[in-house]
């Protein structure tokens, strides 16, 4: 309790408070401890709580004796006084209360009677009611000194209590020892203790007093102004500690250096004085008063100002090692922090465990504020002759106002007089030196010291007056450029500008002052002079008699020799004159043109100081006649500018248009800020003139601050002002213009200005440390390239004045750059600062990283999913690669034969790789229709159709076709693909012949009518329905055709159908299944499938096989034979492509079919057959990668095609028009480059005329056989890639469009008129024709370049269904006709209703992409021989493998006949010389019953050739004894092309 | 786990129920459920897709102010991957039949399933598409054919979100524990094993 009561009440009172409602648990705690005390130690307690008391009582009596009058505590009483004092207080504090006896229960009652009584104020009530509380003498104590206010206390208490408990009676001594250890320690507990004893005067009073209570006097607590305890602090306690109060007002200069003193500033003499490090004004102001107090003068300087360090920068870094580790490795340091999450099992979800570090990372940006304050044009454009006069008046008053700031001719003078000073102190020393007659080092050197100075002297008097002089003539200039002003605003009448200048003329106060100066200026001057002429002269006296002595001495011989040699004067020198002597000073001469001079550069003695001062408030003359200039403001008012922030390049943001005055200042007055990651590299103000196509007048870049504080200075930033150039020339009615020679002669300015803006960095940067600190303070320097030791030398051999304030920087800059021995400082740039997210040993050595980088590298590239083998790391591991070559590609296995170059699929994955490098990947953006359904709302078009619809006549025989709804292509999550297959009609199939001597039903009993009956597509419930069903009257020789697909190894199976034109219309359902049985039905994997859907027509043959005609009666035994009649393919990718097939195709049949015949014999009508493929659900994957790079050459041409086509495209949308293609390299190039003429094999033309028909179809079939791979088979996806010929012919193998430009480029050699034309055919799809014109008939014709095939535009089974584009070398001509068929397609190309044409520049055709010639290897015989002999043995083991549950007898015979006829098939292509196949076989007739056909092969590989013989089902024949026979032909062409012919037929002797 | 150090997968089992749904007007629901994760995990056991019954709301309206629907389906599935790339989502698609007994679209919803070990149970908040005018919406709901995501797993994916308009409709509540295997043997860190 004594020690709360140590304190002043208000703490007391904050104690009480902050506590009353925690106290009682402490007194609790307290008291219970005190129970299970022992009795001894309660008897302790009691004694101390008499003790406290009697301390108390003992305090009251010590402050009636210490409450003295404060002029007691005079200022010269001392600290130890002070303690002498209390002491004898204390002592006599102890007499008195040792006879104090009372009970504290009773004076508290007694108090409470008193607070009854009497009314308080509340704070006094709730100050008396804490004893009461805390009644327990050691809960008060301990409560307490738990607050920390009284921390220090506490310990004091512990301590004490400890004691008490040892001791005891000892307490008070304690007591008295303790308070004087306080009085010790600090002089504040000292005034503390000194108010407490004010105010516990009023509290004690309860416990001590012994008195009557009347006696009591309340008091309220004493208030004491602040200046009153101000000045008492002032003067009793701090003078008395020795402490100095703080002061706010300045320490004058009297107080400073006394008034003996004189100042000196450095600054006026001229000499550069470093900027000092000062510390605020507030503590720099309490600093002064200190030293002033303690009388320390030698702080301050010469003038007046505290000494202080001048340097900015530190040395050496303060920091240890250890500091710094600490600093490196600390968490904070680390970019990325790794916080593991955590699942709190007692935490709903929704409660994120936030992570306060967390935000340290975010704040790491950098704020950038840019301020644009005003534009102002110093010339434009629109300037008038006055606006030139007042933009030169104005710049030259900014330069007077520059000049006269510096002021240098002042400083230049003060300087002069300093150092004049100096000389002649120097001088005064020398002469002393020299009287004591000293010699040696000491006095040279004051001799060059001497000298030093005076060429000093004379430097800085050249310096100054040149100041002067130029400031005499920027005045004259101002006054003349002002009088012009005037001259002109008079003249024409008007006022547009708002300059105005005014002269201050300033009276000299001292005309005879002024007059004396000037003279003795003057006069020292021209004692300089003098004294310089002196030494020069003496100097040159010496030079001069040297030199005349020489001159004599050679006058001499001179004339000795002429003396000598009368005649001749060859070596005779000639004859110099004497030499000058030097002359002599004129003193008069020199003073004369030294006053002529100051007078001519200086202000006369006496005259009046002119200061010129320009004002910008004349009003500009609102209501002026000139027109001119009335448009001239018109047209300024026009325009607008505004300012663009390029922060690193980028367009940060920009200011808002603001209109131009007729001041031609532009107020933009607008901040941004800017958060960046980076301190920026650049920033860029471009001041651009607002219009429709804003123009660019200038680019300024704004000055960055080096140093990045943390916080915004709280000032405002600096204005810069920065000028700009707009380098135009222009020429304006209205105005002067820009650039342009001016009437006055001369040139006027380009358009000029100053911008007034600023920039500022702050915010927590977090490459601080790529600059060293000893850096930041050189700007530009810092960014030097670091070669110490050159910018050490260039700086030391510089001799930077040091006293000149600009070159500070450098010399700070030598300073602190490094020395040689650490010469070698690691800088790190600071974009390397950017942390990697992980190592890159741990990238390449994880797993995870390693699949996510190549799923990444594989993402545009690959349409398969991802397979860790050779093929990825082939792309790995290719180094940067420009072309894919196909030097590059090893030829693979050579186990299986390929028709195309074994590096095909390499060479195409090269392609495919740099597509999509370059390729730009475009998300089609969704409708709402691809993602929600919903039912459409009916428009007046859907409810016609409805009603129509009603009203129409019903024709469920003809059904129209409902389209299918497409499924976007970004649904993957489909189920099952299935195809659907509609198999309608076939046309031209051939007849069965019934052989002459074996007629009747014995052979070829068929079963007419058949196809009526419905029959499933299985073959097994096929055969039963047939067993049924036998009728006798079915016509012998009619085919019963049916169709069977073949797709994904599976069969199906149309009906049969009867006739030569069979009609089946029936829908199949195929299946389709994905080629790897994990992926889904994703575009990719769709897109990557290359499966071949195989049409094969045959005709269902029964035979009867009874062998016992006594069992015909009731049985029936019949054998079934299929016999092949034509084949027909469409790979799956084109259904999947174009969405649907629907068309009527030309089947490919044997031209020589045994055991048939066709019914009409024309050529040129084929077997076809007319289907319907699609898909369900249908999907339309389309790959979204496109080569966007254009070529640069053509880029202009393919973007004005391209805007071309997309006016067309609006009238037909449906209309695909080329222009530019993708090639080997990624790049869209314009078409036309493909196309050159390109020389075919030579054994292909005939000799006569190469231009005939035949050679013709030669060279097509040529093109035919190389074989064909769809491009987006290849590249799964990806744009069409036309790959150029020489390529093309390499790799043998190719798209439509590679066959075709081959075939028109190979016309186009034989002087053909041929062109390329883009389409629509079946099946594929989008397509490339050739189209040439014959030179006689000029009729046009198609040819189709995969199959060589040839068609007039007329005819109607041409599969060419759309034109869309014909292109020839120089042309694209636009198909702009209503249709697009070819047989209504005009084909008059210079009709410009019906072609739209762009002609190709000129470069194109020779920028061709073409090869100038092709080379091609000679045909390979053996390798063909080679290859046939594989084929055979290959398919005479198959057939032989498929017939494995009987027999294969081959034919060696007949093999051998069919191989000739092979050969003449070959060789009279396109027709097949049926008739002499037929007589070869003439022989084999009687005896065998043949059923056979050549085939000629699409060429493919030989498991496709297994394939399409396999399809034929010639295996099948089950006829007892049969016989096969087998034929191959391989005939070789040109560049390892080959045609491939196979001869089958099933031989079965007849009986 | 010596073994486990040459793991090249990582395995994610996860097994719990779809309790309940809360659709404060709708009744007689049922859940569809399906899983849409990336290439890289394949489903090792466990039915990707199902379809709850319909459940009905308890009408005893003191025992709580707004009955939940009541499926309590049990889900259970083991993933295995290489990558956390395409982590698996639940896709939820909850119908419901309307007066006349049609099947109508009650509310989408997708969640992230938890990608750490433990129990969890989110709510996951459902959604339905709503229709392009009002004169479709009033068509819909008089043929009881409302507009609809033409795919379900179309509200676990991103793209194509901006042509679509929302609202949202109740709410259903999954719980489920979570087993994770071989994550930090393919360098992974997580907060519990």
């Amino acid at each position: 309790m004594s020690k709360t009561q140590l304190f002043s009440p208000d703490i007391i009172e904050e104690i009480s408070l902050s506590e009353s409602h925690n106290e009682g648990d402490e007194v609790d705690k307290i008291e219970t401890n005190t129970v299970s005390i022992e009795d001894a130690l309660l008897q302790r307690l009691e004694l101390k709580k008499q003790n406290l008391q009697k301390k108390l009582a003992g305090r009251r009596d010590s402050d009636s004796i210490q409450i003295a009058p404060p002029e007691n505590n005079s200022e010269s009483q001392s600290g130890s006084g002070l303690h002498d004092r209390l002491k004898q207080k204390l002592l006599a504090m102890r007499e008195s209360a040792s006879e104090s006896k009372l009970e504290g229960g009773n004076v508290l009652l007694e108090q409470e009677r008193v607070q009854k009584g009497r009314k308080k104020e509340d704070i006094e009530m709730s100050l008396i009611r804490k004893p009461l509380r805390s009644l327990p003498p050691i809960a008060t104590d301990r409560g307490s000194s738990k607050s920390p206010v009284v921390s220090f206390q506490n310990e004091n208490a512990d301590m004490h209590l400890n004691q008490e408990r040892s001791e005891g009676d000892e307490l008070d001594g304690i007591f008295s020892r303790n308070l004087l250890d306080q009085n010790d320690e600090t002089a504040s507990d000292a005034t503390e203790i000194r108010d407490d004893e004010d105010s516990i005067h009023s509290e004690t009073i309860p416990f001590i007093s012994q008195e009557p209570l009347d006696i009591l006097v309340y008091q309220p607590p004493r208030y004491r102004y602040a200046a009153e305890r101000l000045e008492q602090e002032n003067t009793v306690l701090f003078a008395k500690q020795g402490l100095f109060p703080p002061e706010n007002n300045p320490v004058t200069l009297e107080q400073k250096q006394g008034s003996d003193l004189e100042l000196r500033v450095a600054q006026e003499e001229g000499l550069y004085v470093p900027e000092v490090m000062l510390p605020p004004n507030r503590t720099l102001i309490a600093m002064e008063h200190r030293i002033v107090r303690e009388k320390a003068k030698n702080w301050f300087g010469e003038d007046g100002q505290l000494k202080g360090l001048t340097g900015k920068f530190q040395t050496s870094s303060k920091k240890g090692l250890f500091h710094q580790r600490k600093e490196l490795f600390s968490p904070t340091n680390h970019l990325i922090q790794y916080q593991p999450s955590a699942v709190f099992p007692n935490l709903d979800r929704q409660s994120v465990i936030s992570n306060p570090n967390q935000t340290d990372i975010i704040s790491t940006n950098i704020h950038l504020s840019v301020y644009i304050s005003s534009l102002r044009f110093t010339h434009h454009w629109l300037f008038s002759n006055e606006h030139l006069l007042c933009c030169t008046l104005y710049a030259l008053q900014l330069q007077y106002n520059r000049l006269k700031e510096r002021d240098s001719a002042e400083m230049h003078f003060r300087h002069l007089q300093a150092l004049r000073r100096q000389l002649r102190s120097l001088k005064a020393e020398f002469d002393k030196l020299m009287l004591q007659s000293l010699t040696g080092i000491e006095i040279e050197q004051k001799a060059n010291d001497v000298t030093q100075l005076k060429q000093e002297i004379s430097e800085y008097r050249q310096l100054r007056s040149v100041e002067l002089e130029k400031e005499q003539q920027l005045l004259k200039r101002i006054f003349k450029v002002w009088s012009q002003l005037k001259q002109l605003r008079i003249e024409q009448g008007y006022v547009s500008t708002a300059a105005r200048l005014r002269i201050k003329k300033t009276n000299v106060v001292d005309v005879e002052e002024d007059r004396v100066n000037f003279l003795t200026e003057l006069e020292e001057e021209l004692m300089e002079l003098k004294e310089e002429h002196d030494e020069k002269l003496s100097g040159e006296r010496i030079n001069y008699e040297v030199a005349y002595d020489q001159w004599r001495r050679d006058q001499g011989e001179r004339k000795k020799l002429l003396d000598d040699s009368q005649g001749s004067a060859l070596s005779i020198p000639p004859d110099t004159p004497p030499p000058v002597p030097v002359s002599e000073f004129v003193e008069a001469e020199v003073r004369r043109r030294l006053n002529e001079e100051y007078l001519a550069a200086r202000r006369h003695p006496g005259q009046p100081v002119l200061t010129p001062e320009l004002y910008l408030n004349m009003p500009i003359s609102g209501q002026i006649e000139d027109q001119k200039e009335l448009s001239r403001r018109r047209e300024i008012e026009k325009l607008s500018f505004f300012i663009r922030v390029r922060v690193n390049g980028e367009t940060a943001c920009e200011t808002r248009h603001r209109k131009l005055k007729q001041d031609f200042i532009i107020d933009f007055q607008e901040q941004f800020q800017l958060e960046l990651r980076h301190k920026p590299e650049s920033v860029i103000l471009q001041v651009y003139q607002a219009s429709f196509n804003p123009a660019l007048l200038a680019e300024v870049p704004c000055p960055l601050p080096i140093d990045i504080p943390v916080q915004k200075p709280a000032t405002n930033p600096m204005l810069q002002s920065l000028d700009f150039t707009y380098d135009k020339v222009m020429h304006v009615k209205l105005g002067l213009g820009a650039g342009i020679p001016s009437r006055g002669g001369g040139i006027l300015p380009y358009t000029t200005g100053v911008l007034n803006s600023s920039a500022e960095l702050y915010g927590q940067s977090g490459s601080n440390c790529t600059e060293r600190d000893e850096w930041k303070g050189y700007g530009k320097l810092a960014k030097l390239p670091l070669d110490a030791e050159k910018i050490r030398a260039t700086l030391t051999s510089s001799r930077l004045d040091p006293n000149d304030p600009r070159n500070i920087p450098l010399l700070q800059l030598l300073r602190s750059l490094p020395t040689e021995d650490s010469s070698n400082t690691f800088r790190l740039t600071r974009m390397d600062l950017v942390r990697p997210f992980i190592s890159q040993r741990e990238f390449l050595s994880n797993p995870n990283f390693n699949t996510i980088k190549e799923k990444h590298q594989f993402e545009l590239s690959s349409a398969r999913p991802v397979q860790y083998d050779d093929e990825l790391t082939m792309l790995a591991d290719s180094p940067v690669r420009t072309q894919p070559s196909l030097e590059d590609i090893q030829p693979m296995s050579d186990q299986d034969f390929t028709p195309w170059h074994p590096g095909t699929e390499k060479f195409y994955q090269m392609v495919k790789h740099d597509i999509s490098k370059q390729a730009e990947i475009k998300t089609p953006d969704y409708t709402l229709e691809e993602v929600v359904i919903e039912d459409p709302v009916p428009n007046t078009g859907i409810l016609t159709k409805y009603i129509h619809q009603l009203f129409s006549p019903k024709r469920p025989l003809q059904p129209k076709r409902v389209p299918r709804r497409t499924l976007p292509s970004k649904h993957t999550n489909i189920r099952e693909l299935n195809l659907v297959l509609r198999v309608l009609q076939g046309y031209n199939f051939p007849t069965r012949v019934i052989e002459p001597d074996k007629p009747g039903p014995r052979l070829g009993r068929t079963l007419a009518g058949q196809w009526r009956e419905s029959s499933s597509a299985h073959v097994s419930t096929m055969m039963s329905e047939i067993q049924e069903d036998i009728s006798e009257d079915d016509t012998p020789n009619e085919t019963n055709p049916f169709i069977e697909i073949r797709f994904q190894g599976t069969t199906y199976r149309t009906k049969q159908s009867l006739g030569v034109n069979p009609c089946w219309n029936e829908e199949l359902i195929i299946k389709f299944h994905t080629p790897v049985p994990t992926s889904t039905f994703s575009a990719d994997s769709l897109l990557s499938s290359t499966d071949i859907l195989y049409f094969n027509a045959f005709d269902l043959v029964r035979v009867d096989a009874l062998e016992d005609e006594r069992l015909r009666a009731n049985t029936i035994k019949e054998r079934l034979q299929y016999r092949w009649l034509g084949s027909f393919q469409i790979p799956f990718h084109t259904i999947l492509v174009n969405s649907r097939v629907d068309g009527t195709f030309k089947m490919q049949a044997p031209k020589m079919l045994f055991g048939y015949e066709r019914a009409d014999r024309l050529d040129d009508t084929d077997m076809q057959l007319s289907m319907f493929i699609t898909l369900d659900p249908l999907i339309k994957p389309h790959r979204s990668i496109y080569a966007t790079q254009l070529d640069k050459d053509d880029k202009k041409q393919i973007e004005k095609f391209k805007h071309e086509t997309d006016s067309l495209g609006n009238n037909f949308p449906d209309r695909e028009y080329t222009v530019s293609v993708c090639d080997i390299d990624g790049r869209q190039v314009i078409v036309n480059r493909y196309i050159s003429p390109l020389n075919p094999p030579e054994s292909l033309l005939s000799q006569e005329d190469p231009c005939n028909l035949k050679s013709l179809q030669r060279i097509s079939r040529f093109v035919s056989l190389i074989p064909f791979l769809p491009d987006s088979q290849c590249l799964e996806g990806l744009s069409d890639v036309w790959v150029p010929a020489e390529e093309f012919l390499k790799l043998r193998c190719g798209d439509e469009e590679e066959h075709a430009t081959l075939l028109l480029n190979y016309f186009l050699f034989l002087d053909i008129e041929a062109w390329l034309v883009l389409g629509f055919g079946i099946p594929e799809g989008s397509t490339s024709y050739v189209l040439s014109r014959d030179k006689r008939s000029r009729s046009f014709c198609l040819w189709n370049p995969s199959n060589g095939e040839r068609f007039a535009p007329s005819d109607v089974n041409c599969p060419l269904l759309h034109i869309y584009t014909v292109l020839s070398a120089k042309k694209i001509h636009f198909n702009i006709q209503s249709s697009t068929k070819p047989s209504d397609i005009i084909f008059d190309f210079s009709n410009s209703r019906k072609w739209k044409t762009c002609v190709v520049a000129e470069g194109i055709p020779q920028n061709s992409l073409q090869p100038s010639e092709l080379v091609y290897t000679p045909p390979d015989l053996a390798k063909a021989s080679q290859l046939q002999d594989t084929i055979q043995h290959r398919l005479q083991h198959r057939i032989e493998k498929w017939r494995s549950r009987m027999p294969t007898h081959w034919n060696r015979y007949a093999s051998d006949m069919l191989n000739e006829q092979l050969i003449k098939c070959e060789e009279s292509y396109p027709h097949i010389p049926e008739f002499e196949l037929k007589q070869a076989f003439e022989a084999l007739f009687t005896t065998f019953q043949i059923v056979g056909f050549p085939i000629h092969l699409t060429p493919t590989s030989l498991k496709g050739i297994e394939e399409q013989v396999y399809t034929t089902g010639i295996h099948t024949c089950q006829e007892p004894g049969v016989e096969y026979v087998l034929a191959c032909y391989v005939h070789p062409y040109p560049s390892d092309v080959h045609s491939i012919w196979i001869y089958l037929a099933t031989m079965v002797p007849r009986e | 786990m010596a073994e486990d150090s040459l793991a090249t997968t990582f395995l994610y089992t996860l097994s719990g129920e779809i309790q309940s749904g809360d659709f404060f007007e709708f009744d007689s629901l049922y859940c569809k459920y399906s899983f849409n994760q990336g290439q890289d995990w394949t489903l090792l056991s466990g039915l990707s897709e199902g379809i709850t019954q319909i459940s009905t709301k308890s009408h005893t309206k003191s025992y709580l102010s707004n009955p939940l629907v009541i499926w309590n389906f049990p889900l259970e599935l083991t993933y295995s991957s290489t990558t956390p790339f395409g982590w698996p989502q639940i896709v939820l698609s909850v119908y419901g039949l309307d007066i006349l007994g049609r099947d109508v679209i009650r509310g989408y919803g997708a969640i992230h399933l938890p990608c750490q070990s433990g129990e969890h149970s989110f709510s996951i908040p459902m959604v339905v598409p709503k229709s392009s005018t009002i004169f479709q919406e009033i068509l819909g709901t008089i043929l009881g054919r409302r507009a609809e995501f033409l795919s379900p797993a179309f509200i676990a994916q991103g793209a194509g979100r901006e042509v679509t308009r929302v609202r949202s409709q109740g709410r259903v509540v999954v719980k489920c524990h979570v087993i994770l295997r071989g994550f930090k043997e393919m360098g992974y860190s997580y907060a519990r094993e």
